[in-house]
């Protein structure tokens, strides 16, 4: 069942492409699932499997989304591997899905390893700001991107090359306690999204709406858009009815 | 002098909305995020404002400040800045020239928060719908919703970036005007952060999976922390968890630091309980 080398790095640069386009390269919808399944089962030969995972993965993964600081779980990874190796290996769909949840967790430690490899080129780019070195500056874009592509690639190298057995193994060896720890991980990282924004726009004088809105939610059990237009109303009634108070600084500087 | 001329066309208007919206997070890490994208996006604009070195480095030491929005809306602040940069190399130095590029800074680090807190809520829920559609689709064998997928993410996407951009663009500079004189920014950023905060507060109990599902027997008794929890309010443990981040970061704790003290929580919560 194992594939030629050649190959193998060859459907890891079209699956490894998709996720790439999140952060590295332009984002034309290629990461939603149902985008990504149906192109990768079209580039591979088998376009009604690529629309099946990739369709059954949005489910799945229905609102995972990065919030603020927080990287979410990679489906955009879980299609591509999820698909290329349901088509090239000929394993039953069922089977297939099954790899979705330990590729995704993969994909999402890559990203996150980007996210720190990136960080040192902000002090090279101070650099070259001390000096106006505006074309250096923008050649560093090729860096990120590149550390991007490579982090995507590796995961999704390592699953194709050596097949479904080996996320298979890895899912099967994985002591207990690992894959728990990992759940509440994933589970817990938006938390840091959210408490970032929440640092971002806090003052004391919106701890009211963030109140209104957590409440209407968490125990009247109120949808999303509804509370969402709940909050439109009050900043309408806030912007048109409240006066602001006279007399502010002159460079209404505040942060 | 020659710099009053300067003007931005409508294909430098046009190159920056591109470069915004088609790279908008290439370089992002846990430091400053999408900081240096930012500047990218408006080097061009910036190095045809300002021919002299000294105003570049400025401009360039300016925009490298700290950066991070939802990348669509990052639009609103990116159209502003232009009418403001723009504004600025027309001007003679001077205080006043000093007090509109503090603006600049002023205008960015205002709006990034809520815009992010509408942002990224109100994507969540559009990408939910537009989701939910084209799975109907999918599972039912039909390539129609691939194509409702591109077509309608797209069009959210390409649509905020682009109306928003050249919408503040030409709107910006009022604003700017009439910050000192009625506090238009500062009533548009408060109710811009009343819905980001409503929004940030609604999604918490739903988005953050925080669960304590263990027992614990203590003689016959059986206590299960969840459902005490629960009794008090549902959601607490995801709210209490998200605070405490918050303050953390407030307090200068870097993010990658803090998803490190995530993993060591977590594993010290799946291991205990």
């Amino acid at each position: 069942m194992s594939i030629g080398l050649g190959y193998a790095l060859f459907v890891s640069v079209v699956c490894a492409f998709f996720g790439w386009t999140n952060y590295g390269f332009v984002n034309f919808q290629t990461t939603k699932p149902i985008v990504c399944g149906t192109l990768v089962g079209l580039i591979l030969g088998d376009v009604q499997t690529g629309i099946f995972i990739g369709g059954t993965l949005t489910l799945v993964y229905m609102g995972v989304q990065g919030i603020g600081a927080a990287i979410p779980v990679n489906s955009t990874t879980a299609t591509t591997v999820t698909t290329a190796l349901c088509i090239i290996t000929k394993i039953d769909v069922e089977t297939a899905l099954a790899l979705a949840v330990p590729v995704s967790v993969m994909g999402q430690l890559g990203r996150m390893a980007a996210w720190t490899i990136n960080a040192p080129i902000m002090h090279i780019a101070d650099k070259f700001a001390e000096d106006a070195q505006y074309g250096k500056m923008r050649s560093l874009q090729l860096l990120g991107s590149l550390v991007f592509f490579i982090t995507e690639f590796i995961p999704v190298f390592l699953c194709i090359y050596f097949g479904s057995s080996f996320v298979v193994m890895i899912n099967e060896n994985m002591p207990l306690w690992v894959s728990d720890w990992l759940k509440t991980a994933t589970g817990m990282l938006p938390a840091l999204g959210f408490g970032m924004l929440f640092a971002m726009m806090y003052k004391p004088k919106y701890i009211p709406f963030f109140v209104v809105g957590f409440v209407m939610c968490a125990v009247f059990g109120g949808s999303l858009l509804a509370v969402a237009l709940l909050g439109v109303a009050m900043a309408l009634f806030v912007f048109f009815y409240v006066q602001p108070k006279q007399q502010r600084g002159r460079k209404g500087g505040n942060a | 002098m020659s710099e009053n001329t300067v003007k931005l066309t409508k294909k430098d208007l046009m190159g920056v909305m591109i470069r915004f919206s088609f790279f908008p997070m290439v370089t992002i890490n846990y430091e400053r995020f999408q900081t240096l994208q930012y500047f990218c996006a408006l080097s061009h604009v910036l190095e045809k404002l300002y021919p002299e070195k000294e105003d570049r480095i400025s401009a360039a030491k300016r925009h490298m400040a700290f950066y991070n929005t939802t990348p669509e809306w990052m639009s609103i602040t990116m159209g502003m800045n232009c009418a403001q940069e723009e504004t600025i190399a027309s001007m003679e130095k001077g205080e006043e020239r000093t007090a509109l590029e503090e603006s600049v800074n002023t205008v960015k680090a205002s709006l990034m928060g809520p815009l992010a807190g509408i942002g990224d809520s109100l994507r969540a829920t559009v990408e939910a719908i537009i989701g939910a559609l084209s799975a109907g689709f999918a599972l039912s064998g039909s390539i129609l919703g691939t194509i409702l997928t591109l077509v309608l993410g797209n069009a959210y996407y390409f649509g905020i970036a682009y109306f928003g951009f050249f919408y503040s663009y030409k709107n910006g500079m009022k604003v700017i005007q009439d910050m000192n004189k009625t506090g238009i920014l500062d009533r548009i950023m408060d109710a811009a952060t009343i819905l980001g905060m409503t929004a940030v507060g609604a999604l918490i109990p739903s988005w953050v999976g925080f669960k304590l599902t263990s027992n614990i027997a203590i003689g016959d008794y059986v206590l299960n922390i969840q459902q005490e929890l629960d009794n008090i309010i549902p959601g607490l443990a995801p709210l209490a968890l998200t605070l405490v981040l918050a303050m953390l970061y407030k307090k200068n704790i870097s993010s990658l630091k803090l998803v490190l003290c995530i993993f060591v929580f977590s594993l010290v919560i799946s291991l205990i309980l």
